[in-house]
């Protein structure tokens, strides 16, 4: 977007106001990605807080061409996937637990806050796999492409694009049985 | 809750909300971890020399004024062949927005009419009275033709009203013309816009700039700094300030152009640079000197068309009226063609046209732009983004790409020219028109785009409104479309 591009070039001269504008742009969307990738508001926001500072001082690796959204989208992806990893290296598991947001409400410093609908996706996508609810979350708030989400998976687009129908379909099944209830 | 048939749709309006207190706390050790970067790689990010000079808001002001002069300048020393309406002269008042007044003068060298001839310079003086509203600006005129050429010396002025008075100082002509208040909002906008460039857009504007000498100008001392234009803006300009180190304060600027491979001319001289001064009340007067011929009156006087540049084949027209550059590159035009001998509409020309599609089949239409960036030669194609009409005159808005994105035009010194087509049943022979002009602004966000592009196509517009589909985010989404691929 010619936007991103300008507002990475100024980013990358220095300025404030375009770190800003690029945070207050994405902050929601990276937000929402985090949350239904951890199931865990309070990790993704420490997610989302590490991906910013991260991008703030790697403005030297940033390249002007790209999609901002996607690269910032990637940032999380990634950053999940190693939390994933230390904490399965830990057994610290618990990431999936559906109900382990529910006290997140009440935490004095609460930065983001869900809607209704939200939640219920939360809550929801627990339940998917894991590499079937990166497909459908950084496909659907990611603006990736499947080719992409292949590379980061390391599996084929057939393989992504199966992840997908099958995620998808357990998705509606448990959305549809909550919201009947 | 209703079953969740549409996934996409239910996982898009999901919402999510911020704390705008954790928002402004999570900032902070953001931009706390980029300062952090900045100091520790502080060449990367060190101001240029633009940016020292600019900090002095004196230097600012003067430095922005003696800018338009030399846009202005640019303008006649440029062989368009045509004579086109000089917009940044008369804009000078708007840029100096922040300013109480400011009072400069100066000589303008006018190119010589024969090789070995002297130069001719006219007297040039500008009065401004930013925090009212209120300018005088003495503006040398050129014409060049096979007669000769032509100086005519005029002054433009306005009293802070809706009204410009006109006098013709070569011919004791006077006339009057009223001035919207979104002509105010862009002349303003367009001159701030030309400081920033001068402030920060220097990489494109100047190679070199550096001190060249020192010199004291009445018991002051001076340093001489001197830049070049960038051969791709514009060859064989250079320019030459005396700034005072200790104040900030400009003693002189100097403009020179090389012809060809001759010597450096000089065309601009501004050696009295005055600011915050009590004005006459008598300066700012419209009324008319006596002598002069009035052409109108207050009550009769009419609002020029917005046109940046205007030119005629026997009876067909062209004129582009605003142009605004993307971020990207990417040009919004607006332009129209008529034939004055033809009575017909030329609403059925706008009919089934298709955004993105081909541009309205007018007497000339104006296919593409062509430009030089970075010593290329630039073709921009061009498309139809939407129309507006106004008093039975029908103006197309053609969004023009260029094969590739570009960094954001240097607006006031790039120079478009319009690549047009010949659609009369009898194509015109010979050379046609050869018109070019700069953008008015670049436009980099939402809120610009509403307000100048937006605006601009409400004031060509019968109900003064905008066509709904014209909006930044419709308009980047179209132009991604239009060069099919997005880059990863």
């Amino acid at each position: 977007m010619a936007e991103d591009k300008l507002l990475i070039r100024k980013f990358k001269r220095g300025s404030r106001d375009a770190l800003r504008r690029i945070y207050e742009k994405y902050k929601n969307d990276l937000l929402k990605l985090a949350i239904v990738l951890v199931n865990d508001v309070n990790t993704a926001e420490d997610v989302v807080q590490d991906v910013f500072v991260s991008f703030a001082r790697a403005a030297r690796g940033i390249g002007p061409r790209g999609n901002l959204k996607r690269y910032l989208a990637t940032s999380v992806a990634n950053r999940v996937r190693n939390l994933r990893r230390d904490r399965q290296r830990h057994e610290l598991a618990a990431i999936d637990d559906p109900d382990c947001a529910v006290a997140d409400s009440d935490r004095p410093e609460q930065w983001a806050v869900l809607s209704e609908e939200l939640e219920l996706l939360r809550r929801a996508m627990a339940q998917v796999p894991y590499e079937q609810r990166e497909v459908i979350t950084l496909y659907m708030q990611g603006d990736m492409t499947f080719r992409q989400i292949a590379k980061i998976q390391n599996a084929s687009v057939s393989t992504v694009q199966g992840r997908y129908r099958y995620g998808l379909n357990k998705l509606r099944s448990l959305l549809n049985s909550e919201v009947t209830e | 809750m209703k079953p969740v048939n549409d996934l996409e749709k239910f996982f898009k309006n999901a919402a999510i909300h911020t704390n705008p207190e954790m928002d402004d706390a999570v900032f902070e050790k953001v931009s706390t971890a980029r300062e952090q970067v900045i100091k520790a790689e502080p060449a990367q990010y060190a101001p240029d020399m633009w940016r020292i000079i600019m900090k002095s808001r004196m230097t600012k002001l003067a430095a922005a004024a003696v800018l338009m002069v030399i846009i202005g300048v640019l303008v006649y020393w440029s062989d368009t062949g045509m004579v086109s309406k000089v917009y940044a002269m008369s804009d000078v008042p708007q840029l100096l927005y922040s300013a109480n007044t400011i009072h400069m003068k100066g000589r303008i060298y006018f190119p010589a009419p024969q090789p070995h001839n002297q130069q001719v310079s006219v007297e040039t003086e500008y009065w401004l009275d930013l925090a009212n509203g209120q300018w005088r600006l003495t503006q040398p005129g050129y014409s060049s033709s096979s007669d000769g050429m032509k100086i005519t010396v005029s002054e433009h002025i306005c009293d802070g009203g809706e009204y410009e008075i006109t006098l013709n100082h070569t011919e004791n002509r006077a006339s009057y013309s009223k001035v919207s208040k979104y002509e105010r909002q862009l002349f303003n906008r367009r001159n701030i816009h030309a400081l920033m460039e001068l402030a920060c857009g220097h990489p494109e504007l100047f190679d070199h700039f550096e001190i060249v000498g020192e010199e004291k100008i009445d018991g002051h001392a001076y340093n001489i700094w001197e830049a070049f234009v960038k051969e791709s803006i514009r060859p064989g300009v250079k320019i030459r300030s005396w700034l005072s180190p200790a104040t900030g304060e400009f003693a002189k600027v100097i403009l020179w152009m090389q012809q060809k491979d001759e010597d450096w001319l000089k065309c601009v001289e501004i050696d009295y640079i005055e600011r915050d001064i009590e004005i006459p009340d008598q300066i700012f007067l419209t009324e008319v000197p006596s002598g002069y011929a009035l052409e109108n009156t207050k009550d009769t006087a009419t609002k020029q068309e917005l046109t940046r540049v205007k030119g005629a084949v026997a009876s067909v027209t062209l004129a582009a009226h605003v142009l605004f550059t993307l971020a990207d590159g990417t040009v919004i035009a607006c332009w129209s063609s008529e034939d004055k001998e033809s009575d017909a509409s030329q609403s059925s020309l706008f009919e089934n046209l298709v955004i993105g599609g081909e541009l309205p089949k007018l007497p000339f239409e104006v296919y593409a732009l062509k430009s030089n960036r970075n010593d290329e030669n630039v073709t921009y194609r061009g498309c139809h983004l939407a129309y507006t009409s106004k008093a039975d005159k029908f103006y197309e808005w053609g969004l023009y790409l260029p094969p590739k994105e570009l960094d954001p035009a240097c607006t006031q010194l790039l120079s478009y020219s319009l690549e047009y087509r010949d659609n009369t049943e009898n194509p015109h022979v010979g050379g046609g028109l050869r018109l070019s002009t700069g953008a008015d602004l670049t436009i980099e966000n939402p809120e610009d785009f509403n307000t100048f592009v937006r605006g601009a196509m409400a004031e060509l517009s019968d109900d003064e409104k905008a066509p709904e589909h014209v909006t930044y985010e419709n308009v980047l989404r179209l132009v991604e479309q239009i060069r099919g691929s997005s880059p990863e």
